[in-house]
């Protein structure tokens, strides 16, 4: 049967709340697991029980996993994810104030290893047997199994030390405070190398995925027969099979988008970048609990939307797809 | 204070603008120099600290950011003097029970109030000496502290203390203001994150893993002071990056705790940096034995331990030998107290084995004697190397190790918490004073499931009487008699291997950051209160 769009994001928005639900209380329940205690870890060196205990009674530490659970979910529905034990702040504030980082890195990564992944990706495919071919296929390779923390050094190494062109870390340059274009010049500066070490892994995958789909496209019988009406080959592969290829690519940037978190942490902590993939990291280290979940809870939500939003795309472009 | 020959200031301090030129374009061009660029330190930061309060804390992190901001009565000297800080002059009465202190008139809290004796009363009875791990003992012998007037304080003391001075400096008495902290929640209200001081330095703002940003108090008593006009931390997590945005010119200087000391002698040989030893007070790496193990709790054993493996090794080549120094017994060797009488356990592995047999513990087929395990924490590379090394050594004398890791959480709450250890390698903070960093680990009073304590269970009556003794003698020589006596007996029993004294270095880069790090012992930390860059503070 075939849903209608709005049919489709009512049945994904429906789908998403037991996910969630799911995750929240796994998370809750498997940080507790872990061993390790926030309040000991945040009082330092040989505390006091007094401030030990005054830790766990502000946060509700010394009430059962149960109790504990049920009172975040009722504060959970309105938005309340109580109060990260490290930071001492409201975890929603903690997450908002280093959400943008993360999302202004990601999508840019995103972006740009899709762009650049499907131009290699069709490049390789209309080359397909050829030397073209076996660079891509190679340079794809390399590029998804660099890991993320050593192509950073020595990007660092390489931009930042050795040629001096580009900050080694960071959002902004920390001695001056810029304003207006300048300001933005200056992010954008600091976003290269994470970027490009973020894009690197995605376009490795994504170009091999684009080549797979338009070899099967470029085989197909409407393209031959559009080039036997005489269509350009340009004309034919963008026209023509392009368009059924890029569902394959859509789906994988899709799928990949909660991986590209989990390179951002190992990213952000190489380059500095304050976002919530460091702010994750730290968290499980510091078994700080209500921020862990609040991550977790935020990413999911995240990778739920971005996969409804998927979801829609390939509809929007494949009807086949709405089942 | 003493009198600090502070430079004549040419620069008259504006207040920040948006879109300011540099300190390094003010370096670069000398014209500018002594216009009203404001100067700026760009330091780094491992970590967001916990909070901003050193009053209720020794997390490293939260001395760091705190010390611009907070100060004590005094503040302790890189050779251990102490000097007058919040308090211009003190006197002790001859039995030692009543110290006086003499409050400035001058000091304002960063929101324009007052300081007065109302703020060190108010924060020694429900922060330092309540919250504060090393103030909850420094203070302990206070009986009371009265306030005759705004600006004398008197601590009246059950018996005489040693060092109750050394806590009067920021590491251990960090005085908050009364005024904005009544009624709160110390441990945990917000205003943690907002620190508001008398120091040289007013918080401006704080971004979650980005940077702390401070700006120069124009109201500080100290009059000139402070030199450089913003501070910054940024917050970078990972240490290589660290190096090469020092190496950049981003940052301008690392404190140790953020510098890898391994890099050290790499960095020593750059033209522009310089490498600053921090006095010997910090820290000390130690491997500790759980006595509840069958096998530790035999004094043997730990002896034979103590010829089996070779400190000299493990202090040379750890972090290249740049970062150690000799420790025998529990003290810090920089301290006065420490016993320089003391005699180290050759290295000697056929000792060791005769040891261990007489023990009781004889090879077994396959030339094993029996197995243990060695923990650390996984963040601490030394440390790992440091098991390692162990694990060799005492192979050598057909002792068997399992190596063991793991994260800060879990390895407090396995090891200390839960006693679940053999042998824990761990770099201890020591402490201003013996009194205050290291009698934790050998008190029996101080056996308790919480970490960094006598997680060793050790018990030793005389040891628990010779710490009570010594700490009413004010008399120094008296006192180190006593303290001796403590360094022999310890050192002999050995339920904690002192294994090196760590030599703290320090990196900034040349012409930037000048006369940092070295003032002030590691108990106090840094407040750049003196920081100077060359061609602006000082002449080129």
């Amino acid at each position: 049967m075939t849903m209608s769009l709005p049919g489709l994001v009512l049945n994904r928005v429906l789908l998403g709340i037991p996910t969630l639900l799911i995750i929240v209380t796994a998370t809750f329940v498997l940080i507790r697991l872990a061993p390790g205690d926030p309040a000991l870890i945040l009082a330092g060196d040989a505390p006091t029980p007094e401030f030990l205990a005054a830790i766990n009674e502000r946060y509700g530490l010394d009430r059962p996993i149960l109790e504990q659970l049920l009172i975040f979910l009722g504060q959970a529905i309105r938005f309340d994810l109580g109060t990260s034990i490290y930071y001492q702040q409201p975890v929603v504030d903690v997450v908002l104030q280093r959400a943008p980082a993360t999302i202004i890195l990601t999508a840019s990564a995103i972006l740009v290893a899709a762009l650049a992944g499907v131009i290699f990706g069709v490049w390789a495919a209309r080359h397909k047997g050829t030397n073209i071919d076996a660079g891509v296929g190679l340079a794809s390779l390399l590029g998804y199994s660099l890991p993320a923390f050593w192509l950073g050094q020595l990007l660092i190494l390489l931009f930042a030390v050795q040629l001096n062109v580009l900050p080694a870390g960071g959002m902004t340059t920390a001695r001056i405070q810029l304003s207006g274009a300048a300001y933005y010049l200056d992010v954008a500066k600091h976003m290269v190398l994470p970027v490009l070490t973020l894009a690197t892994f995605e376009l490795g995958l994504i170009a091999r995925f684009t080549r797979t789909a338009m070899v099967e496209a470029l085989g197909r019988d409407y393209v031959l027969v559009a080039r036997a009406k005489g269509g350009r080959m340009n004309y034919v592969v963008w026209k023509h099979a392009f368009p059924n290829a890029i569902v394959t690519t859509i789906t994988i940037v899709g799928l990949e988008f909660g991986v590209l978190l989990g390179g951002a942490v190992v990213t952000e902590t190489v380059f500095s970048w304050p976002g919530i993939g460091r702010l994750f990291y730290d968290a499980i280290l510091r078994r700080d609990f209500p921020l862990l979940t609040g991550c977790f809870i935020l990413s999911s939500i995240a990778v739920i939307v971005i996969n409804l939003i998927t979801d829609l795309l390939c509809a929007i472009l494949d009807p086949r797809t709405r089942r | 204070m003493a009198e600090h020959n502070w430079c004549a200031l040419a620069m008259d301090r504006r207040r920040f603008v948006t879109g300011t030129l540099t300190a390094s374009a003010t370096l670069m061009a000398p014209s500018l120099a002594g216009a009203q660029q404001p100067t700026t330190l760009v330091g780094v930061l491992e970590e967001d600290p916990p909070g901003f309060n050193s009053a209720i804390t020794s997390t490293i992190s939260t001395f760091a950011t705190s010390s611009p901001v907070h100060q004590g009565l005094t503040q302790i000297m890189a050779d251990g003097t102490i000097e007058p800080l919040l308090a211009k002059s003190w006197e002790i009465s001859p039995d030692g029970l009543t110290y006086t202190f003499h409050l400035r008139d001058d000091v304002k809290w960063h929101d324009g109030h007052p300081f007065t004796s109302a703020d060190v009363k108010f924060s020694i009875e429900n922060a330092n000496g309540k919250l504060h791990p090393w103030g909850k003992v420094a203070y302990k012998p206070l009986k009371a502290i009265e306030t005759p007037d705004d600006h004398t304080v008197i601590y009246r003391l059950n018996a005489p203390s040693a060092s109750l001075m050394s806590a009067t400096d920021r590491a251990v008495g960090a005085i908050i203001p009364k005024h904005l902290w009544e009624g709160k929640n110390i441990a945990t209200d917000p205003l943690n994150q907002k620190p508001v001081g008398t120091g040289p330095y007013k918080l401006v703002s704080y971004e979650r893993g980005k940077e702390v940003r401070y700006e120069r108090n124009p109201d500080y008593f100290i009059k000139g002071a402070p030199l450089v006009d913003q501070l910054i931390f940024r917050i970078m997590p990972d240490p290589a990056t660290r190096i090469s945005a020092l190496q950049q010119g981003e940052v301008d200087m690392i404190y140790w705790n953020a510098l890898p000391q391994s890099e050290v002698a790499r960095l020593s040989r750059l033209p522009n940096l310089q490498i600053t030893k921090s006095p010997n007070r910090g820290a000390a790496y130690q491997a500790v034995y759980n006595l509840k193990n069958q096998y530790l709790s035999n004094k043997d054993v730990r002896k034979a331990f103590a010829h089996a493996i070779d400190r000299k090794f493990i202090r040379e080549s750890v972090d290249g030998g740049l970062t150690s120094s000799e420790q025998l017994g529990p003290v810090s060797p920089a301290s006065p107290l420490y016993n320089k009488a003391l005699k180290d356990y050759a290295f000697d592995p056929a000792l060791a084995n005769k040891l261990l047999d007489q023990a009781g513990f004889p090879r077994g087929a396959d030339g094993n004697r029996f197995t243990i395990e060695i923990a650390w924490p996984s963040f601490n590379v030394a440390a790992g190397k440091i098991a390692d090394i162990i694990k060799q050594n005492l192979a050598a004398v057909g002792v068997g190790v399992k190596l063991f890791s793991a994260d800060r959480a879990a390895m407090i709450q396995r090891c200390y918490v839960g006693g679940q250890f053999d042998i824990a390698i761990e770099a201890h903070a020591i402490g201003p004073d013996p009194d205050i960093g290291t009698e934790r680990f050998y008190n029996s009073r101080n056996i308790q499931p919480l970490p960094y304590v006598n997680n060793s269970s050790y018990v030793n009556a005389e040891v628990d009487k010779l710490f009570d003794e010594q700490r009413s003698l004010i008399d120094l020589d008296k006192r180190k008699v006593v303290y001796d006596k403590i360094q022999e007996i310890i050192w002999d029993d050995l339920p904690i291997m002192a294994l090196y004294q760590v030599v703290f270095n320090n990196v900034s880069r040349k012409q930037y950051a000048v006369d940092i790090f070295e003032d002030y012992g590691n108990g106090t930390w840094e407040s750049f209160d003196r920081a100077k860059i060359v061609g602006v503070h000082t002449k080129a």
